[in-house]
């Protein structure tokens, strides 16, 4: 880890953190609000989806999310002082969870969205 | 002059054992100890100053990080308490309430904290721990005089470390005491590096691997607020956000 | 695992302690959730009909009791961690228990709101 590294990761999963509060205000409000039957039902999933807001909004907070709990994840397994190399193969393994988290969640949208 | 009986349950290394002693009742737990070694003199534990101004005496008494020497019978209660003995934790153990604090000074001795502070006495603020402010003072120590100098605060007693769970899973993590050490020494570096400090703590198992538990500053007996020393240094760090380090000073 | 982990040590005088513990609790809890609640989506994969069969499946008293811990783990974890963020930047130190109990009640009491609002 670079010099700053430690105090970067400290404040990004701040910043993450403060996101998701806003994120997760916003995610409650419209799926209780904007959809009718509180999206029980599929057809109301799918066109909740459909709008290019939500769709956007849905995507942030997954990256959001995924982002601040693969950190917290690594903050938990760091407090066993895990030497080095053990450390970098860990932080390589949360990227690659954290990518196909991401990747899993866009694929199943864009599937809902164009059935 | 009253007296009162307590039993000492003491972890003796692998078992507990009971040792049931009579004392004043204005006796402190470090007396009933003394009492017990009477009785058996295989029992290991560490004493000096009997004031809490050396540091020897630190166990957990009834699971609580304590200075043996400073602990009254009177707290356990009247009738005939139980009182539970055990080691510190996060030192290697020697044996029974005894443990081995040289890789703790050892560690202590890369930040090298100066024994006294240079310091205006200012009014005590109403929070419990008295906060003094000090003054940067760049190389030589004044003189000695009465009214401004004293004593740093830490005893090097190593309840903090005992109390502070991150120290128990991470053997690389450098701890409260040292943290609150450097905490220490930038704020009045007296001619020494203060980035050469930093850089001994501003890392993934320094000063960024503390959680708050606040444990640390909950036993400490002398007043050091390890926890504010570290969150005081964090918060600087990330206001000196995105100067590099090299030229970063803590004031 | 090297180490005893002191981890998770309840005391009820050390509101540090406990907010560390919660917080730590409430994550894990949040990180399985959130991949349980991933996995789950994928059932809408399996078209309309699965889907709203498998939504009434989730209108079971169970549910809306797990849905409460759920919700309690988020206030919780999202309160304590402004409680962290202000810690972290040097700010009301002193006043670092009374602002775990804070977000602690907080929670409580906001969880016990959703609870009635979803019943």
């Amino acid at each position: 880890m670079n010099k700053n590294g430690s105090r970067m990761l400290w404040l990004l999963q701040v910043v993450l953190g403060i996101l998701l509060i806003l994120l997760l205000g916003v995610h409650w409000i419209a799926q209780h609000y904007l959809a009718a039957e509180g999206l029980r039902n599929y057809a109301e999933v799918a066109a909740y989806l459909k709008q290019p807001i939500i769709l956007a909004l849905e995507i942030t907070f997954l990256v959001v999310i995924t982002a601040h709990a693969l950190l917290g994840v690594r903050a938990i397994l760091a407090d066993l002082g895990l030497q080095a190399p053990l450390q970098r193969a860990l932080d390589a393994t949360l990227w690659l969870i954290g990518l196909f988290t991401v990747l899993y969640g866009i694929q199943l949208v864009w599937q809902i969205v164009h059935q | 002059m009253k007296t009162v009986t307590v039993t000492l349950r003491i972890r003796r290394t692998s078992k507990w054992q009971d040792y049931e002693l009579h004392l004043p009742a204005d006796a402190y737990v470090l007396d009933a100890l003394q009492a017990a070694a009477s009785q058996d003199q295989s029992l290991l534990f560490r004493h000096a100053c009997h004031h809490a101004s050396c540091g020897s005496c630190g166990i957990r008494i009834n699971g609580r990080e304590s200075l043996a020497c400073i602990t009254p019978l009177a707290k356990f209660g009247k009738s005939k308490p139980v009182i539970r003995l055990e080691p510190l934790r996060n030192f290697p153990l020697i044996g029974d309430l005894l443990v081995d604090f040289q890789p703790f000074m050892n560690q202590l001795a890369l930040i090298d904290l100066p024994y006294a502070r240079s310091v205006m006495d200012l009014p005590a603020e109403k929070h419990p721990i008295e906060r003094l402010q000090p003054v940067a003072a760049e190389g030589d120590l004044p003189e000695i005089s009465p009214e401004f100098n004293r004593l740093e605060n830490c005893i090097e007693c190593g309840l903090c470390v005992s109390a502070c769970p991150i120290v128990g899973s991470d053997y690389n993590y450098a701890g409260p005491a040292l943290l609150a050490a450097a905490g220490r020494v930038a704020a009045e570096p007296r001619g020494r590096s203060v980035p050469e400090i930093l850089k001994q703590v501003d890392h993934d198992h320094g000063l960024w691997r503390c959680h708050g538990a606040f444990e640390c500053s909950r036993v400490c007996p002398a007043g050091v607020d390890p926890a504010h020393e570290i969150m005081s240094m964090r918060s600087r760090l990330l206001q000196m956000l995105p100067t590099p380090r090299a030229e970063a000073g803590i004031k | 695992m090297k180490g005893r982990s002191q981890w998770f040590e309840f005391r009820l005088d050390s509101g540090g302690m406990l907010g560390f513990m919660l917080h730590r609790l409430t994550g894990i809890g949040l990180v399985v959730y959130l991949y349980l609640h991933l996995a789950l989506l994928n059932q809408l994969r399996q078209g309309p009909a699965a889907w709203d069969a498998f939504v009434q499946t989730m209108r079971s008293p169970w549910v809306l009791l797990a849905d409460s811990v759920l919700l309690f783990g988020i206030l919780m974890h999202g309160l304590n961690g402004l409680r962290l963020t202000l810690l972290g930047f040097g700010k009301f130190l002193r006043w670092q228990q009374e602002l775990f109990w804070s977000s602690f009640i907080l929670a409580v009491v906001l969880t016990a709101w959703g609870m009635l609002a979803m019943h």
